[in-house]
């Protein structure tokens, strides 16, 4: 048995005990040790991050899969990379967070540790137990750092609706597994796969099932309109590191997860149906995010409606992985946007972190004015939200050009989707310049009393992320060529 | 022959047993009601020639976890005076049925279209169920999941151990 290839899991695993075994020292006050815990946590990631890349410089590539569990191709790789970062960078943000307002810092870091795990698995699964154990891992350990603010009656009502959405939705997903599973005898995607492009009767009612049902589930994960339910009332409610960590982490790896799974379905008798029912999600997701963000009067939940939208986009794009010639632009212009997503959600909500704090609420209409009073924070959340919006010199502009552009070649019949997308981008540009207006223009509010200063591990996470999104708008190529070589995602 | 009839005899108890679940307001008779359908569930595991799971889930199921959840309804005491009151409580239940019956009916048709003429398999002679097969894919093919189920554990008794700390 050759464990090689989850040498950087096992690290990360490692990291979640020993953050639980450091609880148990005795320090001399408990804001050391919290910060040990935040160093323990944010340094065993870092190591597992820098074994992935020595293996990419070494070219050390050819490792062995585990079975059909654990598929060590340059896909996983790249997803594994990717949540690795938005790991590290959750933990930098949750530092003053968890030195402040959460008791059992040990349990919080632990649990943000294994989460990144489950997610982990989950990008490199190729088979549907392990994909859903994965996805119950990181469900799990997500339900609990929602919950983990016991003082606040918002993050147990949160929990409890993420957990009950949680527990429906992958009830939907296993049934949906189950169908396909009964059909063609196999666990294993790649089998699957087989099965399925040798299947040559017409449409039939099963395979509409067990494709909606598998949908649903992953729907949920990725907050995509009509599973979005719970995305609102959990990103408020939950403790602003954790909502960060749900909108980077939890959405790439369920979106890196529906490609392996789209990848299993491509074939002839599938792919109209389930591009069908992603076109209609995405276009619905992107619409009702956006419109409803422009009403809204809480900085998290405007950010939890955006999530929705963008979830909406990325959709977009995965429907014209149905189109054999734009496939390939399509899974490049997917990947790359979840990447340049991790780094400018996280920098937006490292921004927010601070305003909030200042502003001692996340009502929209309360952060007015806060540019003079944090310019730095203020200049990271504008340009964080241009880049959601999709404007240059961002890296938001680059993965929407890609995106749309992947849509656009693969047929005319698509049009209208990436006009959907262009018009819902026109909406966004309104309420988050509604926002920067309001940071920039409005009165100074007087803020006596508060620390204004921003503290090193939030100005450390900003930095990178402004540099991320800034980095991968100039220089996109190295990551283009990257992932547009990936191939065989089964 | 006899077996689809032990199978529908089992399947009726099973749902039944689930609907009383969800209808007794008193939680002890919902849970015994559970109780129902888990067996029921392991006579069908039987049905598949599936030994390991039937004792399993007699074992575990209706055993352990049952015992559990009789301890923890003992525990809480809760009645149904602390509960909110539920209004337009029929209303309700009548407008999930009438939305998900569609999803429902696509379901049962499509089970039927696919799977309805399929036998139950004869008793295999490779050992099929048994624990020595169970045991056998569980430690090969399927270690890496089991492997996630043991973390998976971990992360449930750490976060049960959180929230139910008393100090918040």
């Amino acid at each position: 048995m050759n464990l090689t290839a989850i040498l950087p899991e096992i690290l990360v695993c490692l990291t979640a005990l020993a953050v639980i075994g450091a609880d148990l020292g005795t320090y001399r006050n408990d804001s050391r040790r919290r910060g040990l815990m935040a160093w323990i946590a944010g340094t065993g990631l870092t190591v597992a991050l820098a074994v992935l890349f020595g293996w990419q410089l070494g070219g050390y590539q050819a490792f062995v899969g585990i079975y059909s569990s654990f598929r060590p191709d340059a896909m996983s790789w790249f997803f594994r990379c990717t949540l690795l970062v938005s790991g590290i960078f959750t933990v930098l943000l949750s530092v003053d967070y968890v030195k402040d307002r959460i008791r059992h810092a040990g349990e919080f870091y632990a649990l943000l540790c294994l989460a990144t795990l489950g997610a982990m698995f989950m990008v490199a699964a190729t088979d549907m137990v392990t994909f859903y154990l994965a996805l119950e891992l990181l469900s799990i350990s997500s339900f609990v750092l929602v919950a983990l603010r016991k003082d606040s009656p918002k993050a147990s009502e949160a929990a409890l609706k993420y957990l009950v959405f949680g527990a429906l939705s992958s009830g939907l997903m296993l049934y949906g597994l189950s169908f396909l599973f009964g059909m063609s005898g196999s666990l294993e995607y790649a089998q699957i796969f087989t099965y399925f492009r040798q299947y040559q009767e017409p449409f039939n009612l099963q395979l509409l099932v067990a494709v909606l049902m598998t949908l649903a589930g992953l729907g949920y994960k990725v907050s995509a309109v009509p599973f979005h339910m719970w995305t609102p009332d959990v990103y408020q409610g939950a403790p602003m590191p954790v909502t960060a960590f749900l909108s980077a982490t939890s959405k790439v790896a369920a979106f890196a997860a529906l490609l392996r799974i789209l990848e299993t379905l491509n074939v002839a008798s599938l792919t109209p149906l389930w591009a069908l029912v992603l076109m209609i999600m995405a276009a619905l997701s992107m619409t009702l995010g956006n419109l409803v963000a422009a009403v809204q009067q809480d900085v998290k939940r405007m950010f939890a409606y955006s999530s929705i939208a963008h979830a909406g986009y990325i959709l977009a794009g995965m429907v014209a992985l149905g189109d054999s010639a734009a496939h390939d632009t399509a899974l490049t212009a997917i990947c790359y946007y979840l990447l340049v997503y991790v780094f400018m959600n996280l920098g937006a909500f490292a921004a927010l972190m601070h305003l909030t704090r200042l502003a001692g609420s996340s009502r929209i209409p309360d952060l007015a004015g806060l540019a003079t009073k944090a310019p730095w924070a203020a200049f990271i959340l504008s340009c964080c939200l241009l880049s959601l919006t999709g404007l240059p010199p961002f890296a938001g502009f680059t993965g929407k050009f890609y995106l749309f552009g992947a849509l656009l070649s693969a047929g005319s019949e698509y049009v209208w989707l990436v006009g959907v997308g262009v018009l819902n981008s026109v909406v966004s540009l309104y309420y988050y310049s509604r926002l920067m207006r309001l940071m920039y223009f409005a009165p100074t509010p007087e803020l006596e009393g508060k620390d204004l200063t921003l503290s090193p591990a939030l100005k450390l996470v900003s930095g990178f992320c402004l540099a991320g999104i800034v980095g991968l708008f100039l220089f996109p190529t190295p990551v283009l060529t990257f992932v547009s070589a990936l191939s065989a995602l089964l | 022959m006899e077996t689809t009839l032990y199978f529908i005899i089992l399947a009726a108890v099973a749902v039944i047993g689930g609907l009383l679940t969800i209808t007794r307001s008193h939680p002890l008779s919902a849970t015994l009601s559970l109780v129902v359908t888990l067996i029921a569930l392991a006579g069908l595991y039987a049905l598949l020639s599936a030994e390991f799971l039937f004792v399993i889930q007699i074992l575990v199921y209706a055993g352990a976890i049952m015992a559990l959840m009789v301890f923890v309804i003992m525990l809480l005491n809760v009645r149904e005076s602390s509960f909110p009151k539920e209004t337009g409580f029929e209303v309700k239940v009548l407008l999930t049925f009438a939305l998900s019956s569609p999803l429902l009916l696509t379901t049962l048709w499509a089970i039927h279209q696919h799977f309805g003429d399929s036998t139950f398999p004869a008793l295999s002679a490779n050992g099929f169920g048994s624990i020595k097969s169970v045991g056998l894919e569980l430690y090969t093919q399927f270690f890496f999941p089991f492997e996630i189920v043991s973390i998976l554990l971990l992360v449930a008794l750490v976060g049960v151990v959180t929230l139910a700390k008393r100090r918040a």
